[in-house]
């Protein structure tokens, strides 16, 4: 196991970059087109959710400290039944990295490049990450906290700009939606992002101070809910629901349709790299997630080897899909039931097979003495 | 080993700028035809749709500064039954690959906005190199000779009618510059109306030879805007005449300046309201919808032909007479639009989020939006009245007619 | 397809063989041509149009548990 060390803005921000990126992306147009005008209420509610999760998989962590998710399975379930169940979480990761890479796949083919083969987005932004991942999560981290800024520069920027289009009669028919059925039907954002930020757990060892995780991690889900609130709320406001519900990409219109005055146009290139920023802070986290997972159950030092093979597995399944609407259609429908197996209930059978183990403990303490 | 390593970097390297993504998208500028404006019909009896391109000339755009005349553009006329009989039709006449991301603006005829521009639309905004941020256009005159002629001083038709509407958004207030494609987009499911600019062919004739540039005559063969295209959903319903579209974008608080001249004394006076701040709310009182507009504006004199001195009390009057006025041809415009049952400014919808106890009532009533009453306050007071005071008082009073 | 086949031919040949002189443990080796291979098979399934679908599987999976 590697011995890096990473502070806790670092780990902030890996989980910010980690939870928003991608989500305020590929998310927005979906929870319009379902809930309307009170689309930003969703992200708030969902953020309680994922506040609720991030508590549980702490209390887990704090039992094990210095352990990944990984090593939890093995010492809780013992090496049998525990490897199996790393195995499973091994292959999320593997699976988690195929979809977040076919999300930039999609992207790009859709909105910028139409005529390349989408193969080749993927193996190109592979092996930039296989090699982010073989330098180690120092250096993630590090990117990370170097590009962020860069991002959030990039957001404001448009934010203020597309301002300009803003009408607040869009927002015309809030507080008309049925909420039961509205949680029903957007339950997949709490599987994206804010189950998938148990992924994190894997790199809890490696934050220098243990008892900050927790505040800065729940800040990190705040954070995110809020923003992705204020995100929708800026689209309704700025495309409105008509539009924000038909596009694919909705934030990606506002930008294409962005101009200051009639010489700055065609900003939508920019938009795209900070795609590619993001996508490269989730898609190295997944992906160190899965190597670091295989060297830690394998007990292997040297992740380099490992990661290059997995390129070919990853660009493979992420050929799954073979259209966005396939992919929207999964995440829809399958996504949160598929996430609540890694991120709820793996996490609740072993803290309970932590509480059995320590009662017995007890009893067999308290039967010694007596 | 070092050596080996340092050959399978810049092997690796080599192979890694081979697949650079960009080269299966690459587009070299000499095999594009860029596209400009774009006009489309569709005939109502036969469903035969025409599109009319016009392309850059790229070499005369570059000469333009240098004085050489040569065609800035060139129209490609395609007929075909379908859309996408269109497109493979398009490949037949054109030799370069038709580039459709700098578009400026686009033309429909009058029929085919009154047939419904719902395939048009869709088929636009499927297309991942569109910007709907264009400005749409209706014409009244046969598009065959709106997309022949040329225009003088802004020679690329497309890049001339956008100016029209930024020009006409700045000076008098008949336009807004949300009169884009996206603009249509976004009311197609909703019972709120659109108005888009229309344009005509001014004079008898196109010019569809660069002999025009050589003439100092320039009113001929021209497109002028010419009025509004009111659209519900995404059909052509009506229009809008010439002098009632500023009261329309004020009502709808778009107006960046709004002109009105007045008469005082028998005399005119032209003021010119800059950034009109509109406050709108929907009220009920006493059981009927009221739509409630406050308008507060300042004002200056742009043109002042009264004999009198210009006196506190005559500004006054000026400010007053605004209001009157004002106030009598926007109420007309909006009974008028009310009797036509024209919703153009989104009441229905209104109504209908309205929520509390009073509008249940009201809504169980029966009550339509049409009934809604148009309350309309208008705020203004002088602020600048131009380089002079006093007119100058000449021998011939100002006024020939009197 | 014939030559995606002869190029992880090549390159597993190859890795492999830096991997034994870089004298890394069996386990390693094993691992790495085990996830070369799983790759390699879901990649001639994309090649022969019978595509392994995950999402597919855990979808119709999904179903059937909550029938």
């Amino acid at each position: 196991m590697e011995t890096a060390r990473i502070s806790t803005w670092q780990f902030f921000i890996l989980a910010l970059g980690y939870l928003l990126g991608t989500s305020f992306f590929f998310r927005i147009g979906g929870l319009i087109s379902i809930a309307k005008q009170d689309a930003w209420m969703i992200p708030l509610w969902s953020g309680i959710a994922g506040v609720l999760l991030v508590l549980i998989w702490i209390k887990l962590a704090n039992y094990y400290p210095g352990n990944t998710i990984i090593q939890i399975c093995i010492q809780v379930a013992g090496k049998g039944f525990g490897g199996f169940i790393a195995l499973l979480y091994i292959g999320y990761f593997v699976h988690l990295s195929a979809l977040i890479t076919r999300n930039l796949g999609d992207f790009m083919k859709i909105n910028l490049m139409p005529r390349t083969p989408i193969v080749v987005f993927h193996v190109m932004f592979l092996l930039v990450i296989c090699y982010a991942v073989t330098k180690g999560v120092e250096t993630i981290s590090r990117s990370t906290e170097f590009l962020f800024p860069l991002v959030t520069v990039t957001f404001l920027l448009i934010f203020f700009i597309a301002l300009s289009e803003w009408n607040w009669d869009r927002f015309q028919g809030m507080f008309h939606m049925n909420i039961w059925t509205t949680m029903k039907e957007t339950r997949s954002l709490i599987g994206f992002p804010f189950m998938e930020a148990f992924v994190l757990m894997m790199l809890f060892p490696y934050v220098k101070s243990k008892n900050r995780i927790k505040v800065s991690f729940i800040l990190a889900n705040v954070v995110t809910a809020l923003l992705l609130s204020l995100g929708v709320f800026f689209t309704i406001g700025v495309l409105g629901v008509t539009r924000a519900s038909h596009e694919t990409y909705s934030l990606f219109v506002i930008v294409q349709e962005m101009h200051i005055g009639t010489f700055f146009e065609h900003l939508e290139s920019t938009i795209a790299l900070i795609l590619l920023i993001v996508i490269f802070i989730k898609l190295s986290i997944s992906y160190y997630c899965a190597v670091s997972g295989l060297c830690q159950l394998f007990q292997v030092n040297n992740r380099s080897w490992l990661s290059i093979s997995l390129i070919l597995l990853v660009s493979g399944l992420s050929l799954g899909f073979d259209n966005i609407l396939e992919n929207i259609v999964f995440n829809r429908e399958y996504y949160f039931e598929y996430m609540l197996l890694f991120a709820v209930i793996f996490p609740l059978l072993f803290l309970f097979l932590t509480w059995m183990k320590k009662g017995k403990e007890k009893r067999k303490v308290v039967g010694s003495q007596a | 080993m070092k050596e080996l390593k340092k050959g399978i970097m810049i092997m690796m390297t080599g192979i890694l700028l081979c697949c650079t993504t960009g080269c299966w998208d690459k587009n070299e500028l000499n095999e594009l035809a860029i596209g400009e404006l774009v006009g489309a019909d569709r005939d109502p009896d036969t469903g035969k749709q025409t599109v009319y391109y016009q392309i850059v000339n790229p070499e005369a755009v570059a000469a333009q500064k240098g004085g050489g005349i040569k065609a800035p553009v060139y129209t490609y006329c395609v007929q075909a039954d379908s859309t996408s009989e269109l497109g493979t039709k398009t490949a037949n006449l054109l030799p370069r690959k038709l580039f459709s991301d700098h578009y400026q603006s686009e033309i429909v005829t009058e029929r085919y906005a009154k047939q419904g521009l719902n395939s048009l639309l869709n088929f636009f905004e499927k297309q991942h190199n569109r910007r709907s941020n264009l400005y749409l256009f209706v014409t009244d005159s046969p598009l065959s000779e709106v997309m022949m002629t040329y225009l003088p001083l802004e020679r690329l038709p497309g890049r001339s009618l956008r100016s029209i509407i930024e020009i006409q958004s700045k000076l008098t207030g008949r336009l807004s510059r949300r009169v884009r494609i996206k603009d249509l987009v976004e009311n197609m499911e909703s019972s709120r109306l659109t108005v888009m600019p229309m344009i005509s062919l001014s004079g008898s004739s196109p010019s569809p030879t660069t002999d025009r540039y050589e003439k100092i005559e320039a009113n001929q063969g021209n497109l002028i805007f010419s009025g509004g295209a009111v659209f519900k959903n995404d059909r052509m319903i009506g229009k809008l005449p010439l002098n009632q579209m500023n009261y329309y974008f004020i009502l709808k608080g778009e107006s960046e300046v709004f002109m009105e001249s007045l008469t005082i004394n028998n005399r005119t006076v032209d003021v010119q309201a800059i950034k009109p701040k509109v406050r709108r709310r929907l009220d009920l009182i006493s059981g009927e919808p009221v739509w409630k507009v406050d308008i507060s504006t300042k004002l200056s004199l742009v043109n002042n032909e009264q004999k009198n001195e210009l006196t506190l009390e005559n500004l006054k009057m000026i400010e007053e007479k605004f209001k009157q006025q004002v106030f009598q041809k926007a109420t007309e415009f909006y009974q008028e639009s009310i009797s036509k049952e024209w919703d153009l400014f989104g009441l229905e919808e209104k109504i209908k989020y309205q929520n509390g106890k009073e509008w249940d009532d009201m809504k169980k009533r029966g009550i339509a939006w049409d009934k809604t009453k148009l309350q309309l306050s208008i705020k203004s007071e002088i602020t600048d009245i131009g380089q002079t005071i006093n007119p100058y008082v000449g021998d011939n009073d100002g006024n020939s007619s009197n | 397809m014939i030559w995606f086949i002869l190029f992880i031919a090549v390159a597993l040949a190859t890795s492999i063989f830096m991997m034994v002189k870089q004298k890394k443990s069996t386990k390693e080796i094993m691992l790495f041509s085990t996830i070369v291979l799983l790759g390699f098979a879901d990649w001639i399934s994309i090649f022969l149009e019978r595509k392994f679908n995950p999402n597919h599987w855990i979808a119709s999976f999904i179903d059937w548990i909550s029938l």
